[in-house]
């Protein structure tokens, strides 16, 4: 018997598993294979997972408080005890960029928390269903992609008032659209295919070939989309902050700290150009393992 | 219950079926008998998938009625309806859902009918097919055309049903898995007392497969033959009697004459 | 021997996969003079990679080599890019099984094949245009000027297989690689398609080589059929001596498909895979 958990990684590794829980690790296995293969992808999946680690022990990691104001040591230049300088308070910039982290990933897990699942929902029914409710649903769509995205949640932040949970709120209102039009894309390809017609030959309702058989399907394109998204997100909820329509200070999110530190970018270019430089990495880590994704989960790449 | 037995179980009266501005198939009558093999046959545009379609509920009925046991079928097909008919499709390669296993999708039907003792209507079924446990958990992706086309066999008959529409089931198959799987129907057929109304474009497997066969062209009926009739070559139509000497293969002569 | 048109000697092709290389071909050797040829398998045979190898149509990941490629005489292993593509593009030529496919969907007909012209042959766009309405005359067009101004999807299956053809037949290539040209045809089409390839290629004196997975047709078509199993070539014989076939896939390929006069209910005799037939 002590032979069964390398049994069984044997049967995930050659992709012959014999239960449901180990083909599901042969997928993940063989979806691993396939990333490892991609530097640029593997380069991604690091920055985000440094950036969920730095989130998650921002606490411990970061040396000061990232509030704690310290009038005496203003605008002090990067050195061995403040590596990215202090801010015109006397705030420990690595600290902040540091608690930085937790505000990015909140912002963009909540985004993709409420867009996603509406636009996949909305895509997946509207392509499958056709007819009214698709003309109804697209033209809704069309109307909210008519709007420039950053203009929009401008608009919105501007009537609910300015602040962080408003932005996020604004940012996946906006950001809905291109969702839907990809779940509905993939959706129409699989509308007339015969294992759709298969599970309706054996009376399954609507809502279940949606959720159970169309559904899935849609994941890996809206995945890569979400992920290539994520970008912009940050972009779009640091200019809110920058503009001093998302968080508000003292936070230290990324686009406040920016918004701060341009008042003092000739005399102190530390304060600004941390969090801008975070902001990059972190933008450049969505994208990298974005295309890595769609390489990975885009059956149009596999040959 | 007599009744049952002498009525035919599926019977189409003046079938018509249109798309948009398209007529796909017209005015075509038939009855399938209990327990036979009746051959739906002809070129592509001919209207045989769609009359197996229409049958089935995923085309529309525009005129005529197709009855099940007697009664006409509704727009919505009844339970007993879903259970007594099921389907096999053409390309082992588009029927079966990607992204499942082989042991999720043969649970799909189980699930939606809520039925018991899944695992072991799934084994059963499985080996039905010549396969055995050890395929219920890959991946469509992961199997060769005809054990594809097994599973989509095996999921058709997980619920027990008197009639299977196949539409096609061996045209996308290498001629030596063509013979496994229509020895496998034949098996099954035998074994479990199904009816069949198989649709083909190749005589020769049709021949093989049913007792009557209905030519169709351009959505129309051309001819009803018996498996006999075919076979010796004893046709009536000029169409029927053209595909019978175009399933001989090429015979340089013959064939040039007539083209040139 | 010096006259073959084309003589292939250990044809390997090897793709690199993560699971390590997958040998696709394995040793393939033929030679032909100007004749029909059927190459003959089941999927995965290699029977299309064969033709593919030949037009340099093989993927980037595959590795080719051969001891010996000769077209009429020439030595395409040793040869220039250049040269190679003016082979391949002129003096051989290519049908494939769906026509849909081949054809530019955003251009007419005529286009098409003078362009064809124009490049194969290096004509004027006048002469060009007199050849196309000659070549879609000569494959059955009974009105080439209306097909000239047709775009691809407004033309049947059957037409789209006769342009191909007259697009092929424009360049007058030697040597003729026709994948399952048929296969996406109805039968009665089919056979139109085929008895106007047999004029064309006779008339015109080429080499032929049909890749089917369809013995029977081929070996009604052809004048030699090559038989293909896992990469290799299992048997090689005049497709009149087809019935004498020694090796068990062949017999056991012949044998599996039904007959018209097959009696219902009657099994098929399938075919027992050996597998010895990948090292013999």
């Amino acid at each position: 018997m002590t032979d069964i958990s390398t049994g069984a990684f044997e049967r995930i590794r050659t992709g012959l598993p014999s239960s449901p829980g180990e083909a599901r690790l042969a997928q993940a296995w063989r979806g691993w294979q396939l990333l490892r293969a991609s530097p640029a992808a593997l380069t991604g999946l690091a920055i985000i997972l440094a950036l969920l680690l730095v989130a998650l022990f921002a606490p411990q990691l970061a040396p000061e408080t990232p509030y704690g104001q310290a009038l005496d040591r203003q605008l002090v230049p990067p050195s061995w005890d403040h590596p990215f300088g202090t801010d015109e308070f006397g705030r420990d910039v690595l600290s902040r960029v540091i608690n930085g982290a937790r505000y990015t990933l909140y912002i963009v897990v909540l985004v993709a928390v409420i867009a996603a699942p509406v636009g996949l929902l909305v895509g997946a029914s509207s392509g499958y269903l056709g007819g009214w409710i698709d003309t109804l649903f697209m033209r809704i769509t069309d109307i909210a992609l008519a709007f420039p995205r950053l203009i929009l949640a401008l608009a919105f932040v501007t009537a609910f008032g300015p602040g962080l949970n408003n932005a996020i709120i604004a940012i996946a209102l906006t950001g809905w659209p291109p969702y839907v039009r990809i779940a509905r894309a993939e959706a129409l390809t699989m509308r007339k295919s015969d294992y759709i017609a298969a599970v309706e030959l054996m009376g399954a309702s609507r809502l279940r070939i949606i959720l159970v058989h169309v559904v899935p399907l849609c994941l890996p394109s809206l995945f890569v989309r979400m992920t290539l998204d994520m970008a912009g997100v940050i972009l779009i909820a640091a200019g809110l902050g920058f503009l001093g329509l998302g968080a508000q200070p003292p936070a230290a999110e990324w686009g406040v700290m920016l918004s701060n530190g341009k008042e003092y970018l000739l005399s102190g270019w530390w304060v600004a150009t941390f969090p801008g430089l975070a902001i990059f990495f972190v933008c450049m880590g969505f994208n990298l393992l974005g295309d890595g994704l769609r390489d990975i989960l885009d059956p149009r790449h596999e040959a | 219950m007599d009744n049952g037995m002498t009525q035919a179980p599926l019977s189409v009266a003046g079938l018509g079926v249109e798309f948009s501005d398209f007529r796909a198939v017209r005015d075509v009558s038939f009855d399938v008998r209990h327990g036979e093999s009746f051959g739906l046959v002809g070129e592509s545009g001919s209207g045989k998938s769609t009359i197996l379609r229409a049958i089935g509920g995923l085309a529309p009925i525009s005129h005529g009625t197709v009855r099940f046991r007697g009664e006409p079928v509704r727009a919505t097909r009844s339970r007993a309806f879903r259970r007594a008919v099921q389907m096999v499709f053409q390309d082992p390669y588009g029927s079966l859902h990607p992204r499942q296993t082989v042991e999720r999708q043969l649970s799909e039907p189980i699930r939606i009918l809520g039925l018991d003792d899944r695992m072991d209507r799934i084994r059963q079924a499985i080996e039905q097919v010549g396969l055995n446990a050890s395929f219920l958990y890959r991946f469509p992706h992961q199997l060769s055309g005809g054990q594809r086309q097994r599973i989509a066999i095996a999921r058709a008959l997980l619920v027990q049903p008197e009639i299977l529409l196949l539409d096609e089931p061996t045209s996308a198959l290498d001629v030596s898995v063509q013979a496994e799987v229509l020895n496998l129907l034949m098996d099954l057929r035998e074994t479990r007392g199904l009816t069949y109304l198989f649709v083909s474009h190749d005589l020769a497997v049709v021949g093989a497969m049913c007792e009557r066969i209905l030519v169709m062209r351009n959505g129309e009926a051309v001819e009803l033959l018996t498996g006999d009739q075919m076979r010796s070559g004893r046709v009536s139509t000029d169409y029927a009697r053209q595909l019978l000497r175009a399933s001989e293969g090429y015979q340089p002569g013959i064939t040039r004459r007539e083209a040139g | 021997m010096q006259d073959h048109l084309l003589d292939i000697r250990n044809l390997r092709v090897t793709f690199a996969t993560p699971a390590g290389p997958n040998e696709a071909l394995r040793g393939v050797s033929f030679a032909m003079g100007r004749e029909k040829i059927g190459i003959v398998g089941e999927s995965g045979s290699g029977k299309s990679l064969t033709g593919k190898s030949i037009l340099g149509l093989t993927p980037g990941r595959a590795s080719v080599t051969a001891d010996r490629l000769m077209f009429d005489g020439q030595d395409m292993l040793t040869m220039p890019p250049r040269q190679l593509r003016q082979i391949r593009g002129r003096r051989i030529g290519l049908v494939m099984q769906d026509p849909k496919y081949c054809l530019n969907p955003v251009k007419t007909v005529g286009r098409q094949i003078a362009t064809a012209a124009i490049a194969g042959r290096g004509m004027t766009m006048a002469a060009a245009r007199a050849e196309t309405v000659r070549v879609l005359r000569a494959v059955q067009i009974s009105d080439p000027e209306r097909v000239m101004r047709a775009y691809p999807h407004e033309v049947s299956g059957g037409m789209a297989q006769r342009i191909m053809l007259a697009m092929m037949v424009v360049c007058e290539p030697d040597l003729l690689i026709a994948d399952e040209p048929t296969s996406a045809l109805d039968v009665t089409v089919q056979l139109e398609v085929l008895a106007l390839l047999d004029q064309l290629i006779t008339a015109r004196g080429m080499g032929l080589i049909f890749i089917s997975h369809d013995l029977r047709l081929v070996s009604q078509f052809c004048d030699r059929v090559i038989v293909m199993y896992a990469g290799r070539i299992v048997e090689s014989l005049a497709a009149n001596q087809l019935h004498n076939a020694q090796h068990p896939y062949t017999r056991g390929l012949m044998n599996c498909l039904p007959a018209i006069d097959h009696k219902p209910g009657q099994r098929l005799p399938v075919l027992k895979r050996e597998a010895s037939w990948i090292t013999e």
